[in-house]
């Protein structure tokens, strides 16, 4: 405070308040996503948890987010994707539906964009300080809307991480392993280690074989019982929560490990497989950017397609194609689909797919495509999600709870409410 | 005496080109030199003879004459082989002379009366008398309901062509019933001891009644306080069909419906029309464009006539939109409260992200309902006919004689009540009850002749003047198109009617009336051939925009522009070329004239549907000629037909009507001056072929002038025509017979204004056509010519030309 000249009446500490207070002003407006813009990753707050819940259609669930208390005390978390969330699993594109309850999940949250219209509660915007009984704090963070969702091995892929095995303790082909997590290239940085179980349900994947673990015991992998230093193999683990002695605070458990590379690829390649298939019977969701309008219906549509998808489903966005585009709500759910989603949508011609150069953020492709459709509807407005079909996809009719009829408001924004309350 | 034959052949000039009588001078000649040497007693070649026909040409031998016309006009006779064939001067000039008598002899006949001359009443005045008679509406024009009336010339009042046939008598029965039986319908029981008397009919619905809202939206509205704030929205062509309140009409009668609605419209888009459609009646109850903030509805209101019970009312949304089909053109659960709520996802976008409409859309909030309506006089118009107590026969007699006088317009002869009475005493020997046998007897009065026709002259001696009630029934029904009110009746029974300043104020007041309105209309549309406007609709490939409203729009602005010139007092030279017109948004748009409404509408704050808006100096527009509903009616739907624009210049503005075409006529050659060729190239044959020239340099240059306006009356300088290549340019100069040149149809009209004269003497004739009830013949002349120079005296303005009508010797002749 050099440099201030302040009369010597003034108590130093009423200089820290105003400072605090100047602090706390600056921090009454805290970062929410906006509508028509892609948040950036390090405005996210990053934690970790077990997936507990799952309303795949709503694309919210619940999550119980490892503190520093025990951790089965923990209450499930509410969460939900925002529109343009990722979701990896096996270091694929995934859905919420993809993943098996008690997957370990890495989620970077936001705050909620439009508190008012929230699908899962909306806790006070300081909450990740606050002690939540005796779960400790930040176990039940504010910021639960989601823009990344992954499961151990598509965060190890991702930032370039990698899992080394240092030492196992066995009995009856079940035990504990220490294992360190630290980047592949050398950084120089503090490995991060972790003890965690595992067991007979424990599976082993190594190139295009699926080992039990006592066959993996059998072929000399761990010993079969007893203490035993590992050499450090690079593997990528699968992390999940079975329930622990009464001791223990917070340890997990290890679901699967996969000792070689192609063993990861193989498994990625099937999960990729089945978030194409599922994208091309639902759709690739996009959000509008702007609207021209023609005569009577008519309209050009400029629209930023989600990103986070495999880049063949992108390819089949082509400059001259047709497509249909129908409305959808933040849920991704479509706003009607009685006779087929493509009944009410609109129909038209791509006058444009254009890739913007450089690294797109998190959320989007970089792809923005232009659309002309003879009778735009009224979903189809910026800064609204929609779906968009290329005609090389097939036309199919989708299930019941995947869209909404006639405006019924609890489909369109669903309640809070369905969470209970610990 | 020579002066006197010299005043009298002077006289018995005609403006219009025949001159009467004379066959030795005229047609002899002629027949000497060509048809005599083969069609006499002699040689009688085909069996025809010529030199015996008689010479009273138009009256005695009329199918033979019209052989000779026939034959001469299509150039077979004389046969080519004759050595001295006439010229086509000489041909065409035999012709129009016999075309002419056959005219006059047709005229003569259709004015020919009778000690007693009947003029059926015609459909629209039938409604009006009915309602002043006995206060009820009836729905001649309804399909099913009464037949148009037979037209002559475009007027359909002529008494001699309104023939009575067997299915008018049946309908005049049927339709005096259903008057009578509205007029009285059955009494209700009185009430029992603590029954509450019914409610009255009448109140206000909401655009959708709370049960008709979806369940799982209402609760949810009812919270947000916002279940009473629920409206309709209607897109381009959608259907509101709850309009009925919960209780049914409780009688057939007049109710007044009133909507409170909102119009968007897109920027330089149309403006949303509503149109309310009875699907039993096949009757449009009301329609007007509608511009009105969401959030400042505006009300509209209309009376109609509808059936007791739950009529099938529809509400249209009527302006071109996209098809609604099969998507989403659909009503959603989700309740419609503003355009800022929104509407569902996945309906047709209506509004854009600023809330501008993207179509013409309404907004209904609510319908209220009156009725049924019934003035205090009607009341007791129907009171006194119909004796309060049962059996009082003294009383009967008294109604039955009042109705009579008034329905007769004169009074009743002791001995029709009589016959009137012995059918209600009859009805009541064979045991009906007194209301329905009084009934009948009025039923029988309205289907009297006296009633149902305007009878002028009496039977026992031969009267050529009208006497003072004959008076007042032509002056109603020429200005009002209705029986005469109290005053009329109380001065004819005066006997002042044939005083000439009695009629002028007489006049003067009904012409301020606004029942005059209907003079307006009705004569215009009769004149101008209007009824003829979309006989061929228009074809929608190459048409568009051209819609129901237009067509509605352009009559409308030809009946506005009458009734302006008529009630400002304006002179017959705005007919022929005015500096302004009436017109509507749509009709403005139409003759590109945006900008001109718009002006007329703001800055000189004109309101209404029609406005008077000052033309521009270069819009083209201006009188009646180059009005759009003149241009349509003479075309085709596919193209314009400037022969047919000329006919209707010759018979409307001229009085002129060109001999018939020859029978069997050759189609003209195919010109062989290019594929592209406009209509007037293809029509040269009509300039350089002399037989066809003969009639057609006098009708063509009538209708050429207007090439520049296409079949539905739009502005072009191009004419669309087949083949490849570049449209040709319309050339719209001419000749006109008498030598006088136009540039255009601006340089037309005032060609047309140099003769006011024969303009004001068509005029005359017409209103006189119009008046009398019959065609003019040669006798009328002389008086129709005063009346003409009694115009021209107050600067030719209709207003007082009408009043010389009326004021005339002629108007209380037969």
């Amino acid at each position: 405070m050099t440099g201030l000249n302040f009369p010597a009446s003034v108590p130093a500490w009423c200089l820290c308040l105003s400072l605090g207070a100047s602090m706390a002003a600056a921090q009454e407006q805290p970062f929410r996503p906006e509508p028509g813009k892609f948040p950036p990753l390090d405005k996210a707050l990053a934690y970790r948890g077990e997936l507990v819940f799952v309303d795949h259609v709503n694309r919210r669930g619940s999550i119980r987010v490892e503190g520093a208390g025990t951790y089965f005390r923990n209450a499930p978390h509410p969460f939900a994707m925002l529109p343009y969330g990722v979701v990896r699993y096996h270091g694929a594109p995934a859905e919420l539906r993809n993943i098996p309850l008690g997957t370990v999940l890495h989620v970077r949250g936001f705050l909620p964009p439009d508190p008012k219209n929230s699908p899962v509660p909306v806790f006070p915007v300081n909450n990740r300080t606050k002690n939540s009984g005796r779960s400790g704090a930040g176990t039940a963070p504010a910021e639960n809307h989601v823009l990344l969702l992954e499961d151990e091995p598509s965060h190890c892929l991702r930032e370039g991480l990698a899992w080394k095995l240092k030492e196992v303790e066995v009995q009856n082909n079940e035990g504990l392993v220490v294992a360190t997590r630290a980047s592949k290239a050398d950084k120089g940085e503090k490995p991060v280690e972790e003890k965690l179980s595992f067991d007979a349900t424990t599976r082993l994947w190594r190139g295009r074989e699926s080992l039990r673990m006592d066959e993996f015991i059998a072929e000399g992998g761990f010993p079969a019982s007893g203490k035993k230093s590992l050499d450090g193999k690079s593997v990528l683990l699968g992390i999940n929560w079975k329930p622990t002695p009464g001791n223990i605070f917070t340890r997990f458990h290890i679901s699967d490990i996969w000792l070689d590379d192609a063993a990861m690829e193989r498994a990625s390649r099937h999960q990729s497989d089945v978030h194409k298939a599922f994208i091309r019977s639902r759709w690739m969701p996009a959000w509008v950017d702007a609207v021209e309008y023609g005569k009577f219906g008519r309209a050009v549509i400029t629209a930023t397609l989600f990103g986070g998808m495999d880049n063949s489903l992108y390819a089949d966005f082509k400059k001259g194609g047709s497509a249909i585009m129908n409305s959808a709500e933040n849920t991704l759910k479509h706003t009607n689909g009685a006779y087929g989603p493509a009944h009410m949508a609109s129909r038209g011609t791509l006058l444009d797919v254009a890739k913007a150069s450089g690294e797109p953020p998190l959320g989007s492709s970089g792809i923005q495509i232009r659309m002309e459709t003879d009778l735009i509807i009224e979903g189809i407005r910026p800064p609204r999600v929609v779906r968009v079909r290329p005609s090389s996809w097939a036309q199919v009719d989708i299930p019941r709870e995947e869209y909404f009829e006639n405006g019924n408001m609890d489909e369109r924004f669903p309640s809070p409410a369905i969470f209970p309350r610990y | 005496m020579l002066a006197t034959v010299a005043i009298i052949l002077l006289v018995a000039t005609a403006p219009a080109a025949d001159s009467p009588g004379d066959f030795e001078k005229n047609l002899l000649p002629f027949l000497q030199a060509h048809c005599h040497r083969c069609h006499n007693g002699a040689k009688a070649s085909g069996d025809f003879r010529i030199d015996t026909l008689s010479r009273n040409v138009g009256n005695e031998n009329n199918p033979q004459w019209l052989e000779v016309l026939d034959r001469i006009n299509s150039g077979e006779m004389p046969p080519r082989k004759e050595p001295k064939r006439p010229t086509a001067a000489e041909s065409a000039k035999a012709v129009e002379w016999i075309a002419g008598r056959m005219r006059d002899g047709e005229t003569a006949r259709m004015a020919s009366r009778a000690k007693v001359t009947y003029n059926r009443l015609t459909r629209d005045e039938y409604v009006n008398t009915v309602r002043d008679l006995i206060g009820v509406h009836y729905d001649a024009r309804d399909p099913g309901n009464f037949l148009e009336d037979p037209e002559w010339h475009g007027f359909e009042r002529i008494g001699s062509v309104l023939t009575l046939s067997p299915s008018n008598i049946e309908k005049y029965i049927a339709a005096a019933e259903t008057i009578v039986n509205e007029a009285y319908p059955p009494v209700p029981p009185p009430l029992r001891k603590g029954q509450k008397p019914p409610e009255p009919f009448g109140g206000t619905k909401p655009a959708l009644y709370e049960e008709q809202i979806s369940e799982r939206h209402r609760e949810r509205l009812r919270e947000m306080g916002l279940l009473d704030k629920v409206r309709y929205e209607m897109w381009p062509g959608d259907i509101y069909r709850y309009s009925l309140l919960k209780d049914p009409l409780p009688e057939t009668g007049i109710y007044e419906v009133t909507y409170k609605l909102s119009g968007l419209r897109p920027p330089d888009g149309r403006a949303p029309r509503i149109k309310v459609y009875e699907e039993r009646l096949d009757r449009v109850l009301f329609e007007q464009d509608i511009v009105a903030p969401e959030d400042k509805p505006i009300t509209v209101t209309f009376q109609a006539h509808l059936p007791k019970g739950r009529p099938n009312i529809r509400v249209y949304n009527d302006v071109p939109g996209p098809s609604n089909l099969p998507r989403s053109g659909r009503h959603s659960d989700l309740p419609f409260i503003s355009t800022k709520m929104g509407r569902a996802p996945w309906q047709m976008k209506l509004t854009d992200e600023e809330g501008v409409a993207r179509y013409p859309f309404l907004i209904l909030d609510s319908v209220t309902w009156r009725g049924p309506i019934l003035s205090d006089s009607e009341r007791k118009l129907r009171a006194d006919y119909l004796p309060e107590t049962e059996g009082d026969m003294a009383r009967a007699r008294e109604c039955l004689a009042t109705l009579a006088r008034r329905a007769f317009r004169r009074p009743a002869t002791d001995t029709e009540v009589d016959g009137f009475m012995k059918i209600v005493e009859g009805e009541l020997a064979a045991k009906e009850k007194f209301r329905d046998a009084m009934k009948a007897g009025l039923i029988a009065i309205l289907n009297s002749k006296s009633f149902l026709f305007i009878s002028e002259g009496d039977e026992k001696s031969s009267r050529f003047t009208l006497n003072d009630w004959e008076i007042a029934s032509r002056l109603s029904y020429l200005l009002w198109s209705t029986m005469p009110d109290e005053e009329l009746f109380t001065l004819a029974e005066q006997g002042k009617l044939r005083d000439k300043s009695v009629l002028a104020g007489q006049f003067k007041r009904m012409i301020a009336d606004p029942r005059a309105r209907r003079f307006s209309e009705s004569f215009a549309t009769q004149w101008l051939r209007l009824r003829k406007v979309g006989m061929f609709q228009p074809d929608k490939k190459l048409y568009p925009d051209y819609d129901k409203a237009l067509e509605n729009s352009m009559v409308s602005e030809t009946v506005a522009f009458f009734r302006e010139v008529l009630e400002k007092g304006l002179s017959l030279r705005e007919f022929l070329a005015s500096d302004w017109s009436m017109l509507n948004e749509l009709l403005a748009k139409h003759y590109g004239l945006a900008e001109a409404f718009r002006e007329a509408r703001t800055r000189y704050g004109e309101q209404g549907e029609f406005i008077r808006v000052a033309l521009p100096a270069d819009s083209h527009r201006g009188g009646l000629l180059t009005q759009a509903s003149i241009l349509s009616l003479t075309s085709d739907g596919v193209r314009h037909r400037p022969v047919h624009r000329g006919v209707w210049v010759s018979e409307a503005i001229f009085g002129r009507s060109p001999p018939p075409p020859p029978v069997n006529v050759d189609p003209i050659a195919t010109n062989p001056a290019g594929p592209k060729s406009t209509l007037r190239q293809k029509l040269e044959a009509h300039v350089h072929d002399a037989r066809c020239a003969a009639c057609h340099s006098r009708i063509d240059p009538l209708g050429l002038a207007f090439e520049n306006f296409d079949a539905i009356g739009r502005w072009r300088t191009e004419e669309i025509t087949d083949g490849i290549g570049a449209n040709p340019k319309v050339v719209s100069s001419g000749k006109l017979a008498d030598g006088r040149e136009y540039r255009d149809s601006d340089q037309f009209k005032r060609v047309l204004l140099e003769d006011l004269d024969s303009f004001n003497a068509n005029v005359v004739e017409k209103l006189a056509t119009y008046g009398l009830r019959r065609a003019m013949g040669f006798n009328d002349r002389e008086k129709l010519d005063r009346i003409a120079a009694a115009g021209k005296a107050g600067g030719y303005r209709l207003r007082d030309i009408l009043e010389a009508l009326v004021c005339s010797d002629l108007f209380q002749l037969r």
